[in-house]
């Protein structure tokens, strides 16, 4: 059976429940990094982590070159690797799709980490400016703390394109299911099972392939060096910084 | 232990509403059948505690656009920013650099104590002192320059009190306190900013911008703005551009010489030659025109040329001399211009990329020309006049100085509305004008001006500048020279009355601190309060009065609460609770856009200027043969196949495609196309152009630790082709060298870029601003500082600040729009030298003396004016003088 | 804007790397400590490492759990795998086995100096079987993420049991050359031992190969990389030294008998220690490899 080790079962299509979920409009996001910034803000995220990011890519030659963009955050998929793998149950999926943290039991194994095949996890630094959870693992919550109160993720209340749309995928009225039903969508990885719950509208070839591609420019690639000198000189996890 | 407690009730908590929420949602979707969306925002919740955040709404200042904001707070702490959704234009958003806006507050550097300067001016020693004693410093120093002026009755003495602004949000408190001591000395920042594009549209129509209707366009062509980056106005235009163009299926059309991330996401990006754009522009209309696309009705009634008269201008400019000019293809300037003229409706937007050369307000004044040919003015779609508000000043009101000042307004550029700010040093140096206190407020000219190192060596002499006072609350490049600092607060803790043309929809807004002022610090409006008190204490000097104010706040209720239809509504006390007014509907969950209560769409008005005049206004008017409508010689209308309209705020109410002002001086009174010194390079040079990003403000943004992580380097883009005839590979060091010096960066190789400019931007390479801004992250605090952020300390993980380019930008000032010409300046680009480091900085005061002379041969008087305008017709013998104007 | 990147660390580094051998080297240890307890006469060429084998078991396992504990970072909630045992996780499977093995050692080591023959005979099977285990939940550990294609394969967990045997079968031939009981009967069992789990290393190796080389997107990240970065780690520390150059060591006494040089135990150590060496190897470029095609996503 598919849900073996899920808290809550899949929920997906799976009628009187919900099952919140993102549609992203590629055709819609400029770019702006304000979801980053929303996002860092709400939860106190430290520098060097990130619960979501937009990725940035140049493609074509001059004049022909174009840019594409490429927001990410986890997928709160509904058959969550991540969960399954988790030796204590600090990583949860609540019975609405969220994929959540207890921070109180989390060991700090990376275990979610290894198992999340999008990288949607990262481990929270010793110091914080103003939130004291530190030493665990941490991820995007699809702001349920937001979502539970009626409104809408931080991310998606600051999107200035209006490329991130949150709702309830199950309800066929809600903008999501219209979206999602309507539209050619995406989602990434979906040959991993994990059923994600981020959709990609008018996701081109481009978009889709820069989500896992390496930095070209130098500009990136020194900056990816800094970021693990900064991790004690190595690419695997160091220390706990 | 306490967290995880906190945490896991929180968690229970939400279980049981996340089941409550279940059930009145499914209920309602069965039967309303639309889906009961969340809310899109007003309200925040601590992810922690689950406890509900306090909600204050501001106006946002983390750059100029000014949008309202709802500011979240926890345990007296700003915890988090979002948009206000009463806020007409801003719809709720906020974006990156809205969004972090809040660590200005808790930036480590920020100065919590007035500064007094004990060692060698710009050494960096201080003596922390009182407000109090900041205060009866400055006063002293003001006083003083009062009664010489009186001893030895010369009011031009009075002009030697300075004040220079960047940014200027205080509602005329500046000018009121400027005006209070007599000095008409004022200098603001706006010709290193736009202000080309100002003088390129005012004679035109009136107002100094265009309002676009991105959302119910068709047609976009940009020229040089980065509005999903930057521009006015980047957040609410950003917002509807997406809306215009996915939305309502809008073509956008974007030159620039740059892949900006608005080019980026254009249907088309061409990259001009820096500083063509008119050729091409131009070109457009000769095509319009000639093909007969243009709207003859509103050519005819409403500008002050005619359509034979524009053909006959035009002629020179064909498709094919654009092509020559500017690289783009003249079959793409064809197409594009009858793609521009015949779908409907149609508008342009351009921002700094055209203007800022030198003659930029010709390309402003062509841009602008072509909604006007194919009658996009006022539309619904279309090129709309923006829609601002004002606020009535506090009586009584100070006169203006008594004697005119050259600083202010340099004479040589009659007719550079907004002044020429980067003379001002040059001025002083020269002996043009004199300085006995210099004050700054929010501005950073030996960071943010072109050859910022002149700035440096003129801030830094105490003969020409005796005394300075910056009421920066940041350590600054160039508050670093002060001799004394009063520290204002920042813009989550003051009050500002605002009104930003950002939309469709006018409305006035508020800055009110939203937390109480830390550590004590006082915000600039009640430090100017003091000083005048301080200057005049009995009321003796006559100036007092001018500053009869309790409190700021008292002074936002003298603007506020006798507004009309405000005042009804509860005055300031009203704008304290929303922030903004009048608050025109609800956001739309679906469409964003502005609904009533029964959901239907709150209609935005267009054709402002054909509002007619009502009759009994009419009476006591005079009106022209032209049809202009005055009353007592002041034009307030015009008469249009006998109808009396209000139309455009210009002398004949008409748009005056023909400026007969400019004609005067002996500029082309009609828009053209000059050619640049730059396009005249030789092969083995490059343009160096300079620009904006995304999450970046000017100066003041590279202490945000969020906006810094994002962004904190800015290698020099070069197109890989030509990179590589020079020897020159990605990420390489490189030396950039301008007749003024050279830096030493390195090579950032894309192909977003012309082959023949090299392009760095602002922001990064600070030698100032803070600890994590030079990145000293892991130095102590300094004494007068905040203290520390631990994330800061410890977890910035980046280790380059980036190089700045703006010690090699040459002076250049438009002779017409009094503009900085930012994107002219020819460099070399080479492979670093044997010894060169990065950041390496090497620049001659000497040459910029020199490129101040070279370019006031471009102001009216030069010759190298004249040269440029042969086809002019005018006395060249018998050019008007150059006279003082400003006050 | 030039390109903005997420930069990502990968999960597991070092630590692993070392814990994941040290355990699988115990294990093995163990169960040829045990072997003479377990399948009687036919392994009595071990008996003299009863002792030592345990012992250093023990001390490995001493080495590992701080190990572990020190690498998660939240080394006092280390009993939470247990505390809230998952039975979706390998990890919390592993928690619980590698306490209960710890137990059997100890049990055994009881049973050995206090002459206890029942318990020593049970701690010996259930201890083997739960030695076994240790590897192979190690290589599920990785086996069972879809997200690393390298890894996502059953034979990585027997892969991890052959390198685990070579390893545990090098250590006790240096603890018999060392305890100077390094005769020929121990010596022979060792090379067949090593015979066995090299040549089953080296097809399981090969097959991986095959896989990446004809594989997806990711595998053939993961290929570049092991070619890249990794392939002095792999050809030569992990295939030639740590496979080829043993297996030859223990071949050439078997195929040729008559080879008398051939035979001597001090080749035999050499190989084991050679093996070993490759164990590591091959399990720090598998480890590392396969993380990182997943770096930039
Ligand atoms: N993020 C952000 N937003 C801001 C600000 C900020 O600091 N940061 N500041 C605000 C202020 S003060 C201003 S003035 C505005 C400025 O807003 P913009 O004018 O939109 O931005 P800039 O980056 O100054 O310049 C715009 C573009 O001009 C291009 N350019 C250079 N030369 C030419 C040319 O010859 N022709 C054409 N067509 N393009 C050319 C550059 O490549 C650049 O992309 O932004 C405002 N908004
Ligand atoms: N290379 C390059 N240079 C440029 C540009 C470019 O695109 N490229 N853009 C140009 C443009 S368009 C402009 S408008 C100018 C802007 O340049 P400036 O007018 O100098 O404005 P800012 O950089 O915004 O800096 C204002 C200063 O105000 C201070 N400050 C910050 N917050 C506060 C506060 O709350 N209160 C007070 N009292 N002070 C505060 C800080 O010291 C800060 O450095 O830069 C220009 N310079
Ligand atoms: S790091 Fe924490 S959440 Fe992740 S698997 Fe380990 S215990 Fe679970
Ligand atoms: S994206 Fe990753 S972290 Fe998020 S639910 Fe899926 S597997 Fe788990
Ligand atoms: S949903 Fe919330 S936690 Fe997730 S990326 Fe958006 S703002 Fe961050
Ligand atoms: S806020 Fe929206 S438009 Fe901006 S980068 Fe994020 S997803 Fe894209
Ligand atoms: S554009 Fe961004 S920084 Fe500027 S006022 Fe608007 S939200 Fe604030
Ligand atoms: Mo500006």
């Amino acid at each position: 059976m598919i849900s073996i080790g899920l808290q809550a079962e899949p929920s997906y299509g799976v009628p009187g429940k919900k099952r919140w979920a993102m549609v992203v409009d590629l055709r819609r996001c400029i770019g702006c990094m304000a979801c980053v910034a929303a996002c860092k803000a709400e939860y106190d995220v430290p520098l060097g982590v990130w619960r979501t990011t937009v990725q940035v890519k140049n493609t074509g030659k001059f004049p022909n070159a174009r840019r594409n963009f490429m927001p990410r955050l986890c997928n709160h998929c509904d058959n969550p690797p991540c969960v399954r793998n988790c030796p204590t149950a600090a990583t949860y999926k609540h019975e609405e799709g969220f994929v959540l943290q207890r921070y109180e039991r989390c060991i700090g194994c990376r275990t979610c980490m290894i198992a999340c095949p999008y990288n949607a996890r990262f481990m929270l630094p010793r110091n914080r400016t103003r939130v004291g959870i530190n030493n665990v693992v941490d991820k995007c919550t699809f702001c349920d703390h937001r979502v539970s109160q009626g409104l809408v993720p931080a991310c998606v209340q600051t999107c200035l394109g209006r490329a991130r749309i949150f709702g309830d995928i199950n309800d066929p009225n809600s903008e999501v299911a219209r979206l999602v039903g309507t539209h050619k969508t995406a989602t990434l990885k979906p040959n991993k099972g994990t059923r994600p719950q981020v959709y990609y509208i008018k996701p081109d070839r481009k978009s889709m392939e820069q989500a896992t591609s390496a930095p070209v420019s130098a500009a990136a690639r020194r900056d990816a060096e800094a970021f693990y000198r900064h991790n004690n000189g190595s690419r695997f996890f160091s220390a706990h910084l | 232990m306490g967290i995880q407690e906190k945490l896991s009730t929180s968690r229970r908590g939400f279980l049981k509403l996340g089941a409550a929420a279940t059930a009145v949602g499914s209920a309602i979707a069965s039967s309303r059948l639309v889906a009961m969306e969340q809310e899109l925002g007003g309200a925040d919740y601590s992810p922690v505690t689950g406890e509900k955040r306090k909600a204050v709404p501001y106006t946002c200042m983390a750059c100029n656009i000014e949008d309202g904001g709802v500011a979240m707070i926890e345990n007296g702490r700003i915890v988090k920013l979002e948009g206000n959704l009463k806020h007409p234009n801003t719809r709720g958003k906020l974006c990156a650099k809205g969004n972090s806006g809040f660590l200005h507050v808790y930036d480590p550097d920020r100065i919590m104590t007035p500064l007094k300067r004990v060692g060698k001016r710009g050494e960096g020693k201080w003596k922390r002192i009182s407000y109090d004693e900041a205060t009866s410093l400055l006063a002293e120093k003001l006083r003083a320059v009062i009664e010489r002026a009186k001893a030895e009755e010369n009011h031009e003495i009075l002009n030697e009190i300075v004040m220079k602004w960047g940014r200027n949000r205080t509602g005329g408190a500046v000018k009121r306190f400027m005006h209070a001591l007599g000095s008409n000395s004022m200098v603001n920042h706006t010709n290193i900013c736009e202000s080309s594009k100002k003088v390129g549209l005012e004679p035109s129509w009136g107002p100094d911008i265009e309002s676009c209707d991105w959302a119910n366009t068709k047609y976009i062509l940009n020229f040089g703005s980065n509005i999903l980056e930057a521009a006015y106005f980047m957040n609410p235009n950003a917002q509807r551009l997406v809306d215009g163009v996915v939305g309502n299926r809008a073509k956008i059309v974007t030159f620039d010489p740059r892949l900006s991330n608005s080019a980026g996401y254009s249907h088309e990006w061409h990259a001009p030659y820096p500083g063509t754009d008119a050729a091409i522009v131009l070109a457009m209309a000769n095509v319009i025109m000639n093909e007969g696309l243009y709207d003859a009705d509103f050519v005819r009634d409403w500008t002050n040329v005619t359509a034979e008269q524009l053909i006959a201008h035009l002629k020179p400019f064909t498709p094919e001399f654009a092509e020559k000019e500017s690289g783009v293809s003249a079959d793409d300037i064809r197409r594009i211009a009858r793609e521009f003229a015949t779908t409907k409706p149609a508008t342009t937007f351009s921002y700094r990329g055209p203007v800022k050369h030198l003659w930029g307000a010709y390309q402003e004044a062509a841009i602008h020309m072509l909604n006007v040919i194919t009658g996009n003015v006022e539309k619904k779609g279309g090129y709309c006049l923006p829609r601002g508000m004002g606020w009535p000043q506090p009586e009584p009101v100070p006169p203006a100085g008594p004697a005119l000042s050259a600083i202010a307004k340099p004479p040589l550029y009659p007719l550079a509305s907004h002044a020429v700010s980067t003379n001002a040093p040059y001025m002083v140096m020269r002996g043009e004008a004199k300085v006995s206190v210099w004050m700054s407020y929010y501005d950073n000219p030996l960071y943010t001006y072109p050859s910022s190192h002149v700035w440096r060596a003129f801030l830094g002499d105490e003969s020409l500048v005796p005394f300075f006072t910056s009421f920066s609350c940041y350590m600054s490049e160039t508050t670093e020279m002060a001799d004394l600092i009063i520290p204002d607060v920042t813009y989550l803790e003051r009050h500002d009355p605002e009104s930003m043309p950002s939309g469709l929809y006018p409305c006035l807004s508020i800055r009110q601190p939203v937390i109480q002022p830390l550590g004590g610090t006082q915000e600039f409006r009640k430090t100017l309060i003091d000083v005048i008190h301080k200057v005049d204490p009995d009321g003796s000097l006559g100036i007092r009065k001018y500053f009869a104010f309790d409190s700021v706040e008292d002074w936002m209720k003298q603007h506020f609460d006798n507004i009309p239809g405000l005042k009804e509504e509860g005055g300031y006390e009203r704008l304290k609770k929303d922030g903004v007014w009048p608050v025109y509907g609800k956001v739309d969950k679906e469409t964003a856009k502005l609904v009533d209560d029964n959901g239907n769409e709150v209609k935005a008005e267009y054709g402002l200027y054909t509002t007619e005049i009502p009759d009994e206004e009419m009476v006591g008017t005079e009106i022209s043969e032209e049809g202009t409508i005055t009353r007592d010689g002041k034009p307030i209308g015009v008469r249009i196949n006998g109808k009396n309209y209000v139309g455009f705020g210009t002398p004949s109410r008409k748009i005056e495609l023909f400026k007969e002002e400019w004609r005067t001086f002996g500029f082309n009174p009609l828009p053209t196309y000059k050619r640049l010194p730059s396009r005249d390079k030789k092969p083995d040079e490059l343009v160096l152009t300079t620009y904006k990003v995304n999450v970046h403000t000017q100066s003041r943004t590279a202490s945000l630790k969020y906006l810094a992580e994002m962004y904190h380097k800015n290698p020099a883009w070069m197109n890989p082709q030509r990179a590589a005839r020079l020897g020159i590979k990605d990420g390489d060091l490189v030396r950039i060298t301008s007749p003024l010096g050279y830096i030493v960066t390195r090579a950032h190789l894309t192909e977003g870029i012309h082959p023949e400019v090299v392009a760095i931007s602002t922001a990064c390479g600070h030698s100032a601003y803070g600890r994590l801004a030079t990145l000293k992250q892991r130095d102590p605090a300094a004494r007068w500082a905040q203290g520390n952020d631990p994330d800061i300390a410890n977890n910035v993980w980046w280790d380059d600040r980036g190089v700045h380019p703006n010690p090699i930008i040459r002076l250049s000032v438009d002779p017409i729009g009094g503009s900085q010409g930012w994107y002219d300046t020819v460099v070399k680009v080479t492979p670093a030298q044997a010894g060169d480091k990065y950041g390496d900085t090497d620049v001659s005061i000497e040459q910029a003396m020199k490129d101040y002379d070279e370019m006031l041969r471009y102001a009216y008087t030069g010759d190298l004016h004249r040269a440029a305008h042969k086809e002019v017709d005018i006395d060249w013998n018998n050019l008007p003088e150059p006279k003082l104007t400003g006050h | 804007m030039f390109e903005y990147m997420p930069y990502n660390l990968a999960p597991w580094g070092v630590e692993i790397v070392i814990y994941f051998f040290i355990i699988g080297l115990a294990a093995m240890t163990f169960i040829m400590a045990a072997a003479p307890e377990t399948f009687g006469n036919v392994a009595a060429p071990f008996r003299n490492v009863e002792i030592p084998g345990a012992v250093i078991t023990l001390i490995l396992l001493g080495i590992s759990g701080p190990l572990l504990i020190a690498d998660i970072s939240q080394p006092l909630r280390f009993l939470n795998p247990i505390i809230y045992f998952r039975p979706t996780s390998p990890l919390s499977w592993g928690s619980v086995l590698l306490l209960l093995f710890g137990a059997a050692v100890v049990a055994f080591l009881y049973g050995r100096f206090f002459d206890k023959p029942g318990i020593r005979r049970a701690a010996a099977v259930i201890g083997s079987l739960l030695a076994l285990s240790m590897p192979i939940y190690t290589g599920i550990d990785l086996a069972a993420n879809q997200s690393r294609a390298l890894w996502a394969t059953p034979a990585i967990p027997l892969l991890f049991v052959a390198l685990s045997v070579t390893s545990g079968a090098g250590l006790v031939a240096v603890i018999q050359l060392v305890t100077g009981n390094f005769g020929p009967d121990a010596s022979r069992m060792i090379r067949t031992i090593m015979a066995f789990s090299l040549a089953t290393t080296f097809l399981l190796v090969f097959a991986l190969v095959q896989t990446m080389v004809y594989g997806t997107a990711e595998l053939q990240q993961a290929w570049d990389a092991i070619n890249g970065e990794f392939s002095v780690q792999f050809w030569w520390l992990g295939i030639i030294l740590g496979i080829v150059i043993p297996l030859i060591l223990v071949l050439v006494p078997i195929l040729a008998p008559r080879a008398e040089a051939a035979r001597s135990p001090l080749l035999v150590a050499v190989a084991g220690v050679l093996g070993a060496l490759g164990a590591y190897m091959l399990r720090e470029v598998i480890i590392y490899a396969g993380q990182l095609p997943q770096l930039f996503f």
